[in-house]
């Protein structure tokens, strides 16, 4: 797991209280027991953490599964550099 | 009364795994379990393996995950912990301690149907014309007003107010303190009122909101049947017509429900909800609690209204809205998520408002050693 993989699923384990092992790329959101009202949290950190701007395009919130987090915010950490 | 796990798992439609003829005598909460013969839920798989922490033989938990062995004598698996519940606690559950026949202490107009098998308690009231159904049980400090009908097997629980003209279907339930069939909340001025003027957007300075005029209620109100109305909720007259609850919906304590709403049937309302007046609710419908709808506002067929939400435009069938005021569920996360961004979103403009500035400034002059 990369390093923003590891930030990120600490993001999500501290704005959820779950603990972050128990999150894996495949887990979705039901899985992890996150709503989407947790969404609007977990985005504002993973935002503040990065200094990024996330889209409705990049991650919305029906997101399927962690996969799609990490993908979101990896590409726009890639954008941000670029 | 004690029941065995065979019997239970029939009820809640599970699967026994261990001893089928394992015994228990009670339902009990995790926290409050003393005695083997307990029974517990626990409706979170995570929380199987604590079940080996309680002092009990017996339980019913979510399929798929088993308890630590040799914790449990045998234990019932179901598919769906919390709607198990409703057929363990049904199986548990005490019928209101109400005596059969009338209470010498009830007051009951001459002029009033009494059904067959009703159990009337001590100090209820029950008004001319008044028609009772089969089996109703009414409990004590109930009234019942004028001409106000119930179907058979009603349970009207302590200190309900059942106003003129209200009829109720069959097994409706309603919890202490409901009150159905007051007053509509209708005013009118002779003017235009400040009120329409501000709703509208005009100006309504100056307006002076007199006289005000009540506007009566002349209709009911009609409950359909299997609804349960909480404690404490009012659902008021029409002025004219009827304002209507569908058949097996349920509403939650303190919900106020004005003239002439309509709900439709199998709804779900949760407590603290407000209705104003003349708004239509759709079949299936679900309001979380504390929300409120303005006036002669439609929500449609299986819409969801998020808890604290405050609705001012109709809801589309199937629409799930949330916020105040409401929108559908993704523009109203969209909307929090950029109230959140504000502070950020702030600190970012600034600084570019300084990096523009200094660009118009152009570069600072060589400085002349002086």
């Amino acid at each position: 797991m990369s390093d923003i993989h590891g930030k990120i699923r600490d993001i999500v384990a501290r704005e959820v209280e779950i603990d972050p092992a128990s999150i894996r790329p495949e887990s979705t959101m039901e899985d992890l027991g996150i709503t989407s009202v947790d969404l609007v949290q977990i985005i504002f950190a993973l935002e503040e953490e990065f200094d990024i701007y996330l889209q409705d395009d990049d991650l919305g919130y029906d997101v399927a599964n962690m996969g799609e987090v990490y993908e979101a915010v990896g590409r726009m950490i890639a954008g941000k550099g670029g | 009364m004690s029941l065995t796990l065979a019997e239970i798992a029939e009820a809640v439609e599970g699967q026994v795994r261990g001893d089928a003829g394992f015994r228990v005598s009670r339902l009990a909460h995790p926290a409050e379990a003393r005695e083997p013969g307990d029974l517990v839920i626990l409706l979170d798989p995570a929380r199987v393996p604590s079940v080996a922490q309680l002092p009990v033989r017996a339980a019913v938990l979510p399929e798929g995950i088993d308890p630590p062995e040799e914790s449990l004598a045998g234990w019932v698996a179901v598919e769906k912990p919390r709607y198990a519940l409703a057929a363990l606690v049904a199986l548990f559950e005490r019928p209101p301690d109400i005596a059969p026949g009338v209470h010498p202490t009830a007051v009951i107009d001459p002029t009033a149907e009494i059904g067959p098998e009703v159990a009337i308690g001590p100090l209820v009231a029950v008004g001319p014309r008044v028609r009772i159904g089969a089996r109703c049980r009414i409990l004590p400090h109930a009234w019942i007003g004028t001409g106000a009908e119930l179907g058979p097997d009603c349970l009207i629980h302590s200190g309900a107010r059942i106003g003129e003209r209200v009829r109720l279907g069959e097994r409706v339930i309603l919890q202490p303190g409901a009150i159905l069939g007051a007053d509509g909340f209708s005013y009118v001025t002779r003017g235009p009122a400040s009120f329409e003027a501000a709703r509208t957007g005009g100006d309504f300075h100056g307006v002076v909101n007199e006289p005000v005029r009540r506007i009566g209620s002349l209709g009911r109100v009609e409950i359909g049947d299997d609804v349960e109305i909480g404690a404490g909720t009012c659902v008021d007259r029409s002025n004219i017509g009827a304002t209507r609850i569908g058949a097996r919906t349920k509403i939650d304590n303190m919900v106020q429900v004005a003239h002439n709403v309509t709900v439709g049937e199998d709804c779900l309302i949760s407590g603290k909800v407000g209705i104003a007046g003349s708004v239509v609710i759709g079949t299936r419908a679900v309001i979380g609690g504390g929300a409120l709808i303005a006036d002669h506002v439609t929500v449609g067929d299986d819409a969801v209204v998020a808890g604290g939400a405050g609705v001012w435009r109709s809801v589309e069938p199937g629409q799930f809205v949330m916020g105040s005021p409401a929108h559908p569920k993704t523009t109203a996360l969209a909307i929090q998520v950029n109230l959140l961004r504000l502070g950020r979103l702030l600190r970012d403009v600034r600084g570019l408002a300084g990096r523009v500035m200094s660009l118009e400034r152009g570069p600072r002059p060589e400085a002349d050693g002086l």
